[in-house]
């Protein structure tokens, strides 16, 4: 879905390859978590082991968005040809 | 050379599939095993059923006719046992059938001398996780002569646990309701967040029991119509057990899930346990886990989809016996 943002707003910056493999990675994890638990849940019991999907998951997409904007900025730094700070 | 550019979607991707499947195992195949019961009790080897003997095994209610029956329950001197009824000089038990809400509901009418007949059992003596076993396999291996399962305490990871006396979990499920039985053999009605299991311990207490929730507190119904027991579908086989007055209680399971019983709704099952007169109810495992033994027999019909008739392994029982 932020793809769409990144069509709309006409960006010509794609992200690289390690912000793109942890977004994904990160939002399989957090899927696969709300599964989980959801099984859990109709069954009625709990696992504590099934939170780690939000430790991993979340600082995942994160990053990966971290990532990208620092890349952006960058590259835009570059583009006006101003040294970052 | 161009898989490169997904190895590592292929790797995560098994290491969460690995993680997924150790998760499930964890939670409903592999057996922990925390601690195992002390043997305080007789084996079900002690002489069974010695009572009063006759040709013929079963007849009806008749407790007149004095019959004795193959159980391997542990029984008092001169008991007399029937299909539905059983009578020592301790306890005294009878089974009714009920046809109400479109469902077979069976009441055991319990007295007993002494509160102390009436306790609980865990699968395989053991307490601990996936540790289960069926009813009637836990009610035998204790020599019950009337039980019913518990609260399958295995399913949850929190919970006050005690058992004839002896504490195994103390950490408070949030907002539930259980039921404490004290050593004179009466009921209370306590939320976790509102008392930790050691103190319910030093006021007596011998055995608590976590699933909820209450269904009638001082004579009258505690449940709102829309509460109900986790996701579960409206009308469901249910356990509960309740309390008349001093040293007279009721274990009740009803059918559900099958054409010919539909099941109750936890506010039918509140209704019906107040039209026995009970002070206390409570509400235990429903569902496929509902079961009721007495003296070798299975009573109701136990299914968990309605299509088969079959007991489900449980990780505890609350029995009456020796």
């Amino acid at each position: 879905m932020p793809f769409l943002f990144l069509v709309i707003s006409k960006t010509k910056l794609y992200p690289r390859t390690v912000a793109r493999n942890l977004y994904h990675g990160g939002i399989a994890t957090l899927t696969l978590g709300c599964i989980l638990k959801g099984v859990l849940e109709i069954y009625g019991t709990t696992n504590a082991l099934a939170d780690r999907y939000w430790y991993v998951g979340i600082p995942m997409v994160f990053t990966a968005v971290l990532i990208y904007v620092l890349q952006s900025i960058m590259a835009s730094g570059a583009r006006k040809g101003v040294r970052e700070t | 050379m161009k898989y490169r550019k997904y190895l590592f979607g292929i790797i995560y991707g098994m290491m969460l599939a690995a993680f997924t499947l150790y998760v499930v195992m964890d939670t409903f195949v592999i057996t922990r095993v925390y601690s195992q019961v002390e043997e305080v009790s007789t084996t079900a080897l002690k002489s069974s059923g010695e009572g009063i003997s006759s040709g013929e095994g079963t007849s009806d209610e008749e407790i007149s006719d004095g019959t004795t029956s193959s159980s391997s329950a542990d029984s008092g001197e001169d008991a007399v046992i029937s299909d539905m009824s059983y009578r020592d000089e301790n306890i005294s038990i009878v089974i009714k059938e009920y046809e109400e809400y479109d469902t077979t509901i069976y009441v055991a009418d319990i007295q007993v001398t002494d509160p102390e007949y009436l306790k609980t059992a865990l699968a395989e003596n053991a307490y601990g996780k996936n540790v289960t076993d069926k009813t009637s396999q836990i009610a035998e291996d204790n020599g019950a002569i009337l039980a019913v399962n518990g609260d399958y305490y295995g399913t949850q990871e929190y919970g006050y646990v005690l058992r004839n006396g002896v504490l195994y979990r103390n950490t408070p499920a949030k907002g539930r309701e259980d039921l404490v039985i004290y050593d004179d053999g009466s009921f209370e009605i306590i939320k976790e967040e509102d008392v930790t299991a050691e103190e319910l311990l030093e006021k007596g207490a011998v055995q608590i029991l976590s699933f909820g929730p209450a269904l009638v507190t001082e004579g009258s119904i505690s449940v709102t119509s829309e509460e109900e027991v986790g996701k579960a579908m409206a009308s469901n086989p249910r356990t509960a057990i309740g309390i008349i007055d001093d040293d007279h209680y009721v274990f009740v399971v009803s059918d559900g899930r099958t054409d010919e019983s539909e099941g109750l709704s936890l506010y039918e099952l509140a209704e019906f346990m107040e039209s026995l007169g009970v002070e206390t109810a409570y509400n235990l495992d429903g569902g496929g886990s509902s079961t009721m033994y007495f003296n070798g027999e299975i009573i109701n019909n136990p299914t968990s989809g309605g299509n088969r008739i079959k007991e489900r392994s449980v990780s505890d029982i609350v029995y009456i016996g020796y």
